[in-house]
Formats: C-alpha cells, structure tokens, sequence
C-alpha cells in the first residue's frame, strides 16, 4: 500500500531542493516547476517500493536529470493537464546574480550542469556524483573542470562591462 | 558583481525558493488521475490496432455471418466479456463501460505507416473496465477487453499483420513502443504485447485468435497492476468467456 503520509511528508522536506536543482539544471525556472512535479509524481507511483529505499532522493533527482535531457517531449502529458489546470503562480524575477549563472548554464552541456549542480548544490563530492550519474570518477573531474572553465568565460562575457573589470571568476 | 560560483549557485537556490508548487496532496490526486488516464489512452491505443475504425466497420455485422460456431452470432452479448474478480474490482467504478462511451479516431489509423484491411471485420464491441488492488487507495489500473469477429480468415490475416507490423518496433505513440515478448499460447494462435512508456512498462496486450474471432485484453496500470500474472489472469478469463459465448 502506497502511504500518503510518508510521501507527503518526503514531498514536503525534499521539494525545494529538487526545485534548486532543476533550475539548475534546466537554466529555466517553470521548466523546473514542471519537471520537479512530474518527477515527484513519478515517485508517488511508485512510492509503494520507493519509499523502502534508503535514499529516495536521488532517485528522485536523477529522474528530474533524465528528464531534463528529453523534457519537452516527456513532459507533453503534464503540461497538458497544467494547462487546464490554469496558470502557474507567478514569482518574484530571478536576481541579477541567478540571470547570469543561468544565462551560462543554457550554453553548457547537460552533463556539466549536473555535475555542476551537485556540486555546488549538494555538496556532493567527485564520486559520490560519479556514483549518481553512472560514470567514471575521472569523467566527474572532466566535466566539473570543463564546466568551471567554461562559466568562468561565459561569465565574464556576460558580465557588464563596467564590472567586468578586474574581476575574476572564483570557481572553486 | 560577484563571479563565485557558490554565491551564484546560492543566489540561486534563493530564487528557486520563490517557486511554488501544488500542495502534496494535490500532486498525488494529480498523478493518479494522469496514471488512469493514461490508461484508458493505452487501452484505446490497443483498440486502434486491433479494432480499427468501428463506425466504417458496424455497417457489415448485420449482413456478414463470423463462421465461428454452429450459430452464427448476431451481436456481441454482455456475457461474452470478462468478469472482473472480486480482489481487483473498483468499488467505486464496479461496472464496465463501453468503448463507445470514450472518443474514438474518426479516420482510418495509419500504424507506423501501415493501414489495416477494414473489409474483413464483420463485428466488434469492447469493454473498458477499472480495476484496483484491494489495498489501493484510488483506481489505478484498467481492463479493456474487445472482441473482433471477421469473415473469411480475415483474423488470422489481421493477426499476421498487427505480428509483423509490431515486430518491426516502431512507435504506435509517442513515447510508446509495444513489442511481442514470449507468452504461453492461447486459443489457435496468440500474442502478447508488451507497452512500455520511456522504458517504464505499463501493460500487456494479449491478442488471442478464436477460429474467426480476435480478442484482446489489455491491462495497464501502475505497480503491480502492470505485472504480467494479472495479464495472463485477465487473458484468461476473457478467453473462457469467449470461448463460452462462441461454444468453441
């Protein structure tokens, strides 16, 4: 029997950081909206084995990456179903800060924004990220070294000129 | 301007934080009544392939006698259709419904760009039934069970074409590859079809022959509803039930 209780309360704590996440990963922030919905709607059918795992988390995260790489397509029921739902709610605009780091974010591959984000959201370290993401230790440094690289460029071409100046990208 | 990654990452989570989302529980009503709506589409799905374009076919049954049985049926009765078994029957959506009470394609379906032979089919009805696990808080899965009588070996044709039209792997649907995985013959000749939706399984197709009848039963439904033993189950049941009505 899938419990209610459980899945609201793992819902209710897990939520905003797999929203944090999904906009990091996707660069968009409805496009977050959507696709942490839909994940978590994939773990409540499943909840009756899922909440048995001993960290539904990050099968929850890794749901929202899969789809993050295919989103509109996977996507099409649910927002179809948002859509006679009404409108999301509007929120306040991203800061000036947010507007940059996901201005460059869109330019990187998924990949990179993965790890980046697990990174610098989650704390994770190289292989518990090489765990999560079914690859190499060695291909997580990779794309952690590139994506860094990457950024600090992006960064600072879009930087406004004025503050541009004598700045530096701090990407450790 | 700050170009720390960890402030800009901070910053943000700060505005990941203003987004809203649906209360749990409204997510979870959300997903199940998308789960049984899907359901019904994958059921539908099924009947496409099987059962085509009923309205181009209905016209036939009154003059066209199935060769199946010393009588020749005139109509498709109630009895002909499964019963759902008491463990898994709905409560609160006990009875079934007729395919007719959920839109159907207006225009002959073109399957991975093969069109079926409608002129062979004499007669079809179908019913779509909810099913649940007793422990279930909602209705999750479905049964859809239809029955197809053609005329002049037209079922062991359109059995041999849905056979060769789903070995080739194209999708029926987007995000839906039905494929015939090995299952335990039924009636003259049989298949079952597995529905996978972006890898996820959600259900079986059971297509069994009956002399110059088709039946399909096809389950969908999340968790265990899915799971092949309440597909064969059901197969079984819907073939008895045919096979009663038809004395074959």
């Amino acid at each position: 029997m899938r419990d209610p209780h459980s899945f609201d309360e793992f819902y209710r704590t897990t939520a905003p950081r797999l929203l944090r996440y999904g906009y990091a990963v996707t660069g968009d922030r409805d496009e977050a909206q959507d696709l942490v919905q839909e994940a978590f709607a994939r773990a409540w059918r499943h909840w009756r084995t899922l909440a048995n795992h001993p960290t539904p988390e990050p099968w929850v995260r890794l749901t929202v990456s899969r789809l993050a790489t295919d989103r509109w397509r996977r996507l099409r029921g649910w927002r179809l179903a948002a859509t006679r739902a009404g409108p999301a709610p509007s929120s306040a605009p991203p800061s000036e800060n947010t507007v940059l780091l996901v201005t460059a974010l869109r330019v990187l591959p998924p990949a990179h924004r993965q790890a980046l984000a697990l990174h610098y959201l989650f704390d994770l370290s190289v292989d518990e990220i090489a765990e999560e993401t079914g690859v190499a230790s060695g291909t997580v440094k990779s794309w952690l070294s590139r994506g860094r690289a990457r950024l600090a460029t992006l960064l600072s071409d879009l930087a406004p000129s004025s503050d541009s100046e004598g700045q530096q990208c701090h990407t450790t | 301007m700050s170009h720390d990654l960890n402030d800009l990452y901070a910053a943000l989570a700060t505005d990941a934080d203003a987004v809203l989302l649906p209360p749990a529980h409204s997510l979870r009503q959300g997903a199940d009544r998308r789960a049984r709506v899907f359901t019904v589409a994958v059921c539908l799905l099924a009947m496409v392939i099987l059962g085509g374009v009923s309205v181009a076919v209905r016209p036939y049954f009154a003059k066209v006698a199935p060769s199946v049985g010393s009588t020749p049926p005139a109509e498709i009765p109630d009895f002909a259709f499964l019963v759902v078994p008491a463990d898994l029957v709905d409560e609160d959506d006990p009875l079934p419904h007729e395919d007719s009470e959920f839109p159907r394609p207006t225009e002959t379906p073109t399957v991975c760009g093969s069109v079926p032979d409608m002129s062979l089919k004499a007669l079809e009805r179908a019913q779509i039934t909810t099913i649940k696990l007793p422990q279930e808080e909602v209705p999750s899965g479905t049964v859809a069970h239809e029955i197809v009588i053609f005329h002049n070996d037209g079922a062991a044709r359109y059995l041999a074409w849905m056979r060769d039209l789903l070995r080739s792997g194209c999708p029926v649907e987007e995000g839906t590859v039905p494929r015939i995985v090995d299952g335990e013959p039924r009636g003259d000749d049989s298949m079952l079809v597995e529905i996978a939706n972006n890898g996820e399984v959600e259900g079986y197709i059971w297509i069994v022959r009956l002399g110059d009848v088709l039946t399909s039963i096809t389950v969908v439904g999340p968790e265990s509803l899915s799971d092949r033993a309440v597909a064969d189950r059901f197969a079984d049941l819907g073939v008895a039930a045919v096979r009663a009505w038809l004395g074959y």
